[in-house]
């Protein structure tokens, strides 16, 4: 099941989805990002605010905007 | 000679400007954050068997297919073989903790052909978790030369240098080809080549995808490019959305087969990141923090300010006495050495704030607090990345302007420029400490707290409120079309590396007084000649009147002495200057002589003090408490009320508050915007604002 990064509650288990051409994701790829790596949302700031996403090992923060760019598999 | 040049590339975060400090003497600052080093700083490098070589430490770069302006600078750098700092060596910098996810740029430079050392960084923490890595496998694999270092604990550095030199003499060309183009683009390349002879595949390629932009001639013009790429129907953003793909594959697999990596648990990080990212818990400690830090401000610069006012007051009463009494002695004892005074007083506060700015970059907090606040701070027009540029503004707005490079997007750095003056900063205090006694007087508050205190915190509220309301109305008035990214790596936290610590406040203090400096010199320097000299005849016939007056009166000869340099101060220029003026400032509450004040105020605001302790022939010998004492004891000649009383204090310090009173920061504002467009524009609208609150506020308490 697909759904996308700004819509995944808080502690749940996913997997990156598919990428597509974009800015957002040439950028994701570039810092060694890529589709199947294991992604979950450790916490979010209130009223659509940024994101703290682990992927694999490695923590980032992004915008709910651009989190709502990326999809993740369940 | 320096005649060889060797670039330092890598990730953000790699490691890469800590063996960059390592490696050279020069001053270069490196944060735990994504993007610290935005210019490509340089230094030396002394090899024992080549001498000088120049050392380049290149802006963080995930790939040479660029997403902000820092990798575009290093992309043009590796690909364009014509720019000045285009290396003959590449040391390409990667985490060993990291490893699979760094090595993308570096595939695309060994494309290059370019003569290439990989080093491996971090390795103790590496070794420490209990990894493997296999380095020969890894050098045979890439085809070059690869050496595990510790910038921390100083591990292999020598021997590195060793293997730069032997890079540079043998010229040591990647083996082989990492990421081979596909067919059609070979043929369109092959196409290519037949007008621009350029040897190397790869470098053709990256010239085609970003010839729109690179500012190096690459022998095609823009319309050679265009017909080639439509008739390849060449889409550049497919191609490099497939091609790092691809590379990212090979990488990996490379990856797998050389580190056996344990699991790793940021658990620290993490459960830390649990209390200080917390949406509300956060924000209130990162508030906190700020508070402790400008409280040890406060508290640990008073000393050292002391000793340089105590220090130059001695050095300007032995100058009096050893130079002689004419306009060369005057300049010196009154232009120059106050003037330095006004440079060097304020590097104990910059110093700290800095120590402890760098301290919360190096243990990877700013990170966090860039992640709280972007959201907040975009509906003002700025990003998270502002938010260093404006803790800064507490101490300087010199600094905080320079460090708003960070700021990919071009409208949300030209709003945080331009807003960051109002944050209250270190030359602000003086007056306000003068000042604010006129306007609330002293009484304790729940006994720990007392009124004048929180009058002073008000007032570092209000320029708080005043930035981000300016900067609310500039993002309604500017439009852009570039897109605003925050995605960044958000790094463990770590101890500090001191020696960076060091390093950004060398550097931070040195532009102060590289900027700040000069301009406040010259402006004390201009400001001693129109106060100490008028139309001819004018101050001799002030000083002969001031004279006869202090005579009838009786005064002693400390008074005659003060009343005379008055007089003659309302006959200099800088007084012609001061009545001028005062038809514009009087419905703010100022009289001609506080015109004076201000216009001298534009050196750096604190001057303001020292003018008015002239200007009503206190002495400048005075402390802040006893020039407020005489200042309340000034009358107005014509009404005999006071003239400091609570309407015209309190229009001057909320003019203080929001006026552009720093010529300064005015020419940095001009350096790093490219243009006189912003700077105009930024004085225009604090000094407009400024008159109209001042105008309001006095208006209304009379």
């Amino acid at each position: 099941m697909c759904a996308k990064l700004s819509q995944l509650e808080v502690g749940r288990p996913a997997f990156l989805g598919k990428f597509s051409v974009s800015p957002l994701h040439r950028k994701l790829l570039s810092m060694g990002f890529l589709p199947g790596q294991a992604v979950s949302v450790l916490r979010r700031l209130p009223l659509n605010g940024s994101l703290y996403v682990k992927v694999d090992s490695r923590h980032m923060a992004l915008r709910h905007n651009e989190a709502d760019q990326i999809l993740v598999k369940l | 000679m320096i005649n060889q040049t060797v670039a330092l590339a890598g990730n953000p975060n790699s490691g890469k400007t800590s063996l960059f400090n390592l490696l050279t003497g020069s001053n270069l600052k490196v944060g735990n954050f994504p993007g610290v080093t935005v210019e490509g700083f340089s230094g030396t490098l002394v090899l024992t068997d080549l001498g000088d070589v120049k050392l380049v430490d290149l802006p963080g770069a995930y790939s040479l297919f660029p997403n902000s302006s820092d990798e575009r600078v290093t992309t043009e750098v590796l690909v364009d073989p014509s720019r000045m700092d285009h290396p003959d060596l590449v040391v390409y910098v990667a985490d060993a903790n990291h490893l699979d996810k760094q090595l993308l740029a570096l595939s695309q430079i060994l494309d290059l052909g370019t003569p290439t050392i990989l080093v491996i960084s971090m390795i103790d923490e590496f070794d420490a978790s209990g990894n493997v890595i296999d380095l020969d496998r890894l050098s045979e694999k890439l085809g070059i030369k690869v050496i595990a270092i510790s910038s921390r604990k100083r591990q292999n550095i020598e021997a590195l240098k060793d293997v730069i030199s032997a890079g540079l003499k043998e010229k040591w060309h990647p083996l082989r080809q990492i990421n081979p183009l596909h067919a059609d683009a070979v043929k369109m390349l092959g196409e290519i080549g037949q007008i621009e002879p350029e040897p190397n595949l790869y470098r053709r390629w990256l010239w085609a995808h970003h010839h729109d932009w690179l500012t190096g001639s690459t022998g095609m013009s823009g319309a050679q490019w265009n017909e080639v790429l439509l008739r390849h129907n060449f889409e550049p953003l497919k191609e490099q959305v497939e091609e790092t793909f691809s590379r990212l594959h090979t990488l990996e697999a490379l990856a797998m087969n050389v580190v056996s990596k344990k699991p790793s648990h940021q658990s620290f990080t993490e459960r830390l990141d649990g209390v200080l990212t917390h949406w509300l818990i956060g924000p209130i400690i990162f508030l906190a923090v700020m508070l402790l830090i400008f409280q040890a401000i406060f508290a640990w610069a008073t000393y050292p300010m002391d000793w340089i006012e105590a220090g130059f007051g001695a050095l300007g009463s032995m100058a009096g006495l050893v130079l002689p009494d004419n306009w060369l002695g005057d300049l010196v004892t009154e232009g120059i050495i106050p003037g330095l005074s006004g440079v060097l007083i304020f590097i104990p506060q910059i110093a700290i704030l800095f120590f402890l700015i760098s301290l919360l970059e190096e243990v990877g907090y700013m990170a966090r607090a860039v992640y709280l606040f972007d959201r907040f701070l975009q509906r003002f027009g700025m990003n998270g990345r502002s938010v260093v540029a404006l803790i800064s503004g507490g101490a300087c707005a010199i600094p905080a302007v320079m460090s708003t490079r960070t700021i990919v997007n071009w409208k949300e750095r030209l709003i945080t420029i331009l807003v960051t003056p109002f944050i209250s900063c270190s030359a602000r205090i003086p007056v306000y400490t003068v000042l604010i006694a006129f306007v609330v007087p002293y009484e304790p508050v729940f006994g720990f707290f007392n009124t004048q205190g929180l009058a002073f915190a008000a007032l570092y509220l209000l320029g708080i409120i005043a930035a981000l309301g300016a900067g609310w109305v500039f993002k309604k008035i500017l439009k852009t079309k570039m897109s605003s990214f925050l995605i960044m790596e958000l790094p463990s936290y770590r101890t500090p590396d001191w020696r960076s610590v060091w390093r950004n406040i060398k550097s931070k203090v040195g532009s102060f007084i590289m900027e700040a400096g000069k301009v406040i010199l010259l402006i004390s320097v201009v400001l001693w000649f129109l106060a100490s000299y008028g139309l001819p005849g004018d101050m001799d016939h002030a000083a002969s009147q001031a004279l006869i007056e202090s005579q009838s009166e009786g005064l002693d000869a400390e008074a005659s002495a003060d009343l005379i340099a008055a007089r003659e101060l309302e006959a200099s220029f800088a007084g012609k200057l001061g009545k001028f003026i005062e038809p514009a400032i009087k419905p703010l509450g100022y009289d001609w002589k506080i015109g004076i004040a201000l216009l001298t105020s534009f050196a750096a605001r604190e001057v303001f003090v020292g003018s008015m302790a002239t200007i009503y022939s206190i002495g400048s010998e005075e402390d802040e408490f006893r020039i407020r004492e005489h200042l309340s004891r000034q009358k107005d000649p014509d009404s005999g009320k006071p003239i400091f009383d609570y309407p015209t204090a309190l229009s001057l310090l909320l003019f203080f508050v929001f006026a552009m009173q720093c010529m300064s920061t005015l020419a940095v504002v001009k350096k790093e915007t490219r243009s006189w467009k912003w700077p105009i524009i930024q004085l225009s609208f604090m000094t407009i604002l400024a008159f109209l609150v001042s105008f309001v506020a006095y208006q209304l308490s009379i």
